[in-house]
């Protein structure tokens, strides 16, 4: 079997952002509930934005940095989303196209909720670890969701996309029997059309904390794993940082007997380094877990390398509990210098902008025949990060159904 | 104890409104609060059902049913 691990990875969080205790005044929303959030500031996608364009513009700078002779190498695209622009046609197959990867590639969009991009990444990896060619695998998750205005889920949902690149284990070593499985039926999320979201939070929070438990003892039946000391570090699916607090707390408790004192220092050694990302960004549901994941690589970095347990849950439900190894000086890595670019890119915009964004976000959902113009009102921001980032895809505009894509510059050219 | 859980979570909230048709969002409870409630209750009752059953309860009422299902004899 082929030693197989994540390479490298990509990030892509739109281009403008807004302050999240900003949003909860304007809102009107209770401060107090801010204390069980955790966010800081969350993404905003704008109408020239889709799953294609923040799948490309996520893959883009690692593709760049691959080189012409490592692309070739790429045999899987796949693209995990709860926002595809079409019911036949992939996310992937777009982005294959615009990342212009190589045609001896296997091209496909996964569908899990939440569950879906740590569900690609489990697959991908196999399919590498088996095959004597010595291939890599792209695996982009990410979303696009229309925020539900006045909600309290408003302040988490953000925007964004997370490219991982498979091959070489420079950033992580992926284990092929490491892994443990829980799933049910229930009905937590739904979406049932492009911009509704029906969300049963209760629901959706006991069952996160049954399959992490339920996924953990899988896991530790045949690993022999402690959930309080076999893992230096954990990264869990964030649709916001404080369900990840309270998680661990329920968790910790159960699987290792830890008192309050002991979680919260558990929390801070262990977890809270997989939320600095999370909480500048908000909830990119299929791409929560590998931003997680991209978030404790970059800010829990050690000097001789460390068990990294990943914890993957999708509304429905399914879950997935990982064990990685991560490299040493993750910190030092392109992956995590283009981490804080892809952060850093973004220009803050009010909330009255935030509102007029939201206005026309409808004009371009999927399944829209025609719209003309879909950089119009939103260009400035769009070379602002451009200006940091390189060249962005955008949507330019929809004509009788056909998506009309452009690299978008500095100069807008 | 669902309502001494309720207050340990929420110490400022008035005894009087913890009735069965109050639901723990009109009382003041963010999710993660509900979730500490819940969570609560299930441990302090010995209760080793999934947690999940107990995600559709309306008010407080019909979670207190929920749990009285799962009490151990």
């Amino acid at each position: 079997m082929t030693a197989v691990g994540v390479e490298d990875i990509g990030a892509y969080f739109g281009t403008a952002r807004v302050e999240v205790d900003e949003l909860f005044q304007a809102r009107g929303l209770e401060p107090a509930r801010l204390a069980n959030l955790l966010m800081r500031r969350k993404s905003v996608a704008l109408p020239c934005e889709d799953i294609v364009t923040m799948a490309v513009n996520a893959a883009r700078p690692v593709l760049d940095r691959l080189g012409a002779e490592g692309r070739a190498t790429i045999e899987t695209v796949v693209v995990a989303t709860e926002s595809g622009v079409d019911l036949a046609k992939s996310a992937a197959a777009f982005a294959h196209a615009f990342l212009d990867l190589p045609k001896t590639c296997r091209v496909f969009e996964v569908k899990q909720a939440c569950h879906g991009g740590a569900a690609a990444l489990q697959m991908a990896a196999a399919s590498l670890a088996a095959s004597s060619r010595r291939g890599r695998a792209l695996v982009i998750a990410g979303d696009a969701p229309i925020p539900v205005q006045g909600s309290y889920a408003e302040p988490s949902q953000g925007a964004g996309a997370i490219a991982v690149l498979l091959g070489e284990p420079r950033l992580a070593r992926w284990h092929a029997d490491r892994y443990g499985l829980w799933s049910f039926d229930n009905t937590d999320f739904r979406r049932p059309a492009v911009d509704v979201d029906v969300i049963n939070v209760d629901l959706s929070i006991m069952s996160y904390i049954d399959c992490l438990i339920g996924s953990y003892k899988n896991y530790s039946e045949h690993t022999e794993s402690d959930f309080g000391t076999s893992f230096d570090a954990l990264a869990m699916h964030t649709p916001f940082p404080g369900m990840v607090r309270g998680a661990h707390r329920t968790a910790a408790r159960r699987l290792s007997g830890m008192d309050a004192a002991e979680i919260d220092l558990d929390f801070k050694k262990r977890v809270s380094a997989s939320l600095e990302v999370p909480a500048e960004v908000g909830n990119i549901y299929s791409g929560c877990t590998l931003m997680a994941l991209a978030s404790s690589l970059r800010h829990h970095s050690t000097t001789t390398g460390h068990e990294l347990g990943v914890y993957s849950y999708g509304g429905g439900c399914s879950s997935e509990f990982i064990g990685l190894t991560a490299s040493a000086d993750t910190d030092g890595t392109p992956a995590a210098a283009q981490l804080d670019t892809a952060l850093s890119a973004r220009t803050k915009i009010s909330v009255e902008r935030y509102d007029a964004v939201l206005d026309v976000a409808r004009r371009t959902l999927p399944g829209t025949p025609d719209a003309d113009d879909c950089l119009r009102g939103v260009s400035d921001l769009v070379t602002a990060a451009a200006r940091t980032t390189g060249p962005l895809l955008m949507l330019g505009s929809i004509k009788d159904h056909h998506r009309e894509y452009l690299w978008c510059d500095k100069d807008m050219t | 104890m669902l309502k001494e859980q309720l207050l340990e979570v929420l110490p400022d909230l008035d005894p009087a409104a913890v009735v069965p048709s109050a639901s723990m969002s009109s009382l003041g409870a963010d999710s993660m609060d509900r979730m500490d409630v819940v969570v609560g209750t299930v441990e302090a009752l010995g209760i080793d059902a999934a947690l999940h059953r107990f995600g559709d309860a309306a008010n407080l009422g019909e979670l207190t049913e929920l749990l009285l299902e799962e009490v151990p004899s």
